[in-house]
């Protein structure tokens, strides 16, 4: 997705502060109060995991920590619900 | 870490502020828990970044007799800077709740001793427990229901409200719930696009609900100026569709949609086509049960309040003595019930501590607006209710479980082989075993069981659950 970043981003929301963080090992841009989900969706990424038998992908579905569709390694642990944690400077996040 | 607090509200929702600042300015320590960033629960979100302070409803909104629209109690929010004895612990998971009111719950690492990235466990003894755990979506499953890009009528709308980002250029808008319409509005105030709304509901069906409204005609007003804000805007409405298939190989690109009969069966021969990169879609509410029946809380079936619902007395206690529940989880309503609700329970608990709390015309005045509640309830769910034809008719390849993958006909298998109860089904098939623990497919479960043996809520039983009720890592504990 070109330019999904600017794209997906309200333009009239208030934000917080730019910040810094990784996404599989690629710099993106955020700000504060955003949680990991939507940064990730701001970015274009769509497939947080791919299921176990059937190999199918999923994303984000319930944003409200009840599915468990959107989990993901933060700083190292894996398996953290991305709708349910802030983004914050310097974060490193690992999709798959 | 053990500590011991007065009162412990589950639930930063509006049953649990509701409640807190009834209860405030007593003398009693109050710990409210909360596993979101922020209070305010799912319809508040965005108006309630607090993190050491708390929120109060408006005085005005107490003294109106009248129910109370979420849009009210959205403007009326205001903050409150002095300390009146309650702690908000947010981001922390209640995951059992045991004998004598005991509570063993996942903080985050800040909170820890010894900082551990996995956070630590803490045991809280409560005096008095009040559960408002609040409410999910549900759904209709269809083939590609786990596509990324297919989300909940919620999940779209928390993308925009606590982040400032649209679940998509352009959104296709499908299900039961009023949610819907409001999701459209949402999207196109924020210059997003809705390629279509289309809504299982027959607007004689709609109509026919519309008595139940009696106490509260402006909710249908509301929803006539929400339909004519879409009209002006040229949203494309159809009504009496269903989705039945979410294409695409990595994420959604189609959507294949069937028109139904008013009965709400598939016509064949009416499917159409629709290129979307994201659908929103739901069937409605279920209510979150999972630590009510934890702490050992009576259920009771009722498919106008939302399914099964934890059973309270005139003062929301529930069968367990002094375990409370107000909000969603004693019958889905929506906000009014929830700030009438969470108030009650709070003065409930005041009058047993012996605790004054103001005259009776006040409770008496919240005990009707609570009744008034009831007819909107029954047209909620009833708006949202998926009838039974409609899990019948689910093709066997459509996933029913989206953890542990299990598949319609694999239920349909089991249910043939005799596993009939909500139990037996589970252990069968694995259904509600995986990472959210049934959340998801429990209450779809319980439907496709209703539809497919002809049994009663009852024969075919409860759910249960037992602790951890939520994933925890292995490590939290090793830093108690």
């Amino acid at each position: 997705m070109n330019n999904a970043d600017t794209d997906l981003r309200i333009s009239s929301a208030n934000r917080g502060t730019k910040i810094t963080l990784q996404v599989d090992g690629v710099p993106c841009t955020a700000y504060e109060g955003e949680t990991v989900h939507a940064v990730l969706l701001a970015k274009g990424i769509r497939v947080l995991r791919i299921a176990g038998k059937t190999g199918e992908p999923r994303g984000i579905f319930c944003g409200m920590g009840i599915c468990y569709e959107c989990r993901v390694t933060i700083n190292g642990v894996p398996d953290q619900l991305a709708c349910m944690t802030l983004a914050t400077d310097g974060m490193q996040i690992e999709t798959r | 870490m053990k500590q011991a607090y007065d009162v412990v509200i589950v639930g930063s929702g509006v049953a649990g502020i509701a409640a807190a600042n009834t209860l405030a300015g007593h003398g009693l320590q109050i710990l409210v828990i909360d596993e979101n960033p922020q209070a305010g629960g799912q319809i508040l979100r965005q108006h309630c970044r607090v993190t050491d302070g708390f929120w109060e409803f408006d005085p005005r909104l107490e003294r109106s007799g009248r129910t109370v629209s979420t849009q009210k109690i959205v403007q009326s929010l205001r903050p409150v800077p002095r300390p009146k004895g309650i702690t908000c612990v947010h981001q922390a998971r209640v995951l059992g709740i045991f004998p004598d009111r005991q509570l063993l719950v996942h903080v985050p690492d800040p909170l820890c001793p010894g900082s551990s990235v996995s956070g630590c466990m803490m045991e809280i003894d409560a005096g008095y427990l009040l559960l408002a755990t609040g409410a999910r979506e549900r759904f209709l499953p269809f083939k590609g229901w786990t596509l990324p890009g297919v989300m909940s009528l919620g999940a779209a709308q928390i993308l925009m409200k606590s982040s400032g980002i649209l679940p998509a250029r352009h959104t296709l808008i499908a299900g039961t719930s009023p949610l819907q319409t409001v999701l459209a509005l949402e999207i196109l105030k924020n210059k997003g696009n809705v390629t279509a709304i289309l809504d299982e509901n027959h607007f004689a069906k709609k109509l026919g609900l519309l008595p139940l409204l009696k106490h509260h005609w402006y909710l249908a007003g509301e929803g006539a100026m929400q339909m004519l804000g879409l009209m002006i805007r040229k949203v494309r409405f159809r009504q009496g569709v269903r989705v039945t298939e979410a294409r695409g190989k990595n994420e959604v690109t189609a959507v294949v949609t069937a028109d139904l009969d008013r009965k709400g069966n598939k016509i064949p021969g009416t499917s159409q086509i629709y290129s979307a990169s994201a659908l929103a879609v739901g069937h409605g509410f279920s209510p979150n049960i999972e630590l009510p029946v934890q702490a050992g809380c009576a259920l009771d079936y009722d498919a106008d309040r939302g399914g099964w619902v934890v059973r309270v007395d005139h003062a929301l206690e529930t069968s367990v003595v002094k375990v409370y529940a107000a909000g969603e989880i004693t019958g889905i309503a929506g906000a009014g019930k929830s700030f009438v609700e969470g108030k009650l329970a709070a003065l409930s608990i005041l009058e047993k501590l012996g605790k004054k709390t103001g005259p009776d015309r006040y409770a008496q005045k919240l005990v009707r607006m609570q009744k008034q509640q009831r007819g909107y309830a029954s047209f909620l769910n009833q708006l949202c209710q998926v009838p039974a034809s409609a899990y019948e008719a689910i093709d066997d390849d459509v996933l029913i479980c989206r953890c542990e993958e299990i598949s319609m006909g694999e239920i349909r298998k089991q249910i043939a082989k005799g596993f009939v109860t909500t139990g037996s089904l589970k252990k069968a098939t694995r259904c509600g075993m995986g990472r959210c623990q049934g959340r998801i497919c429990q209450p779809v479960l319980f439907d496709i069981l209703l539809a497919l043996t002809g049994q009663t809520p009852d024969q075919t039983g409860s759910p249960s659950f037992r602790a951890p009720v939520k994933n925890v890592p292995m490590a939290a504990f090793l830093h108690p």
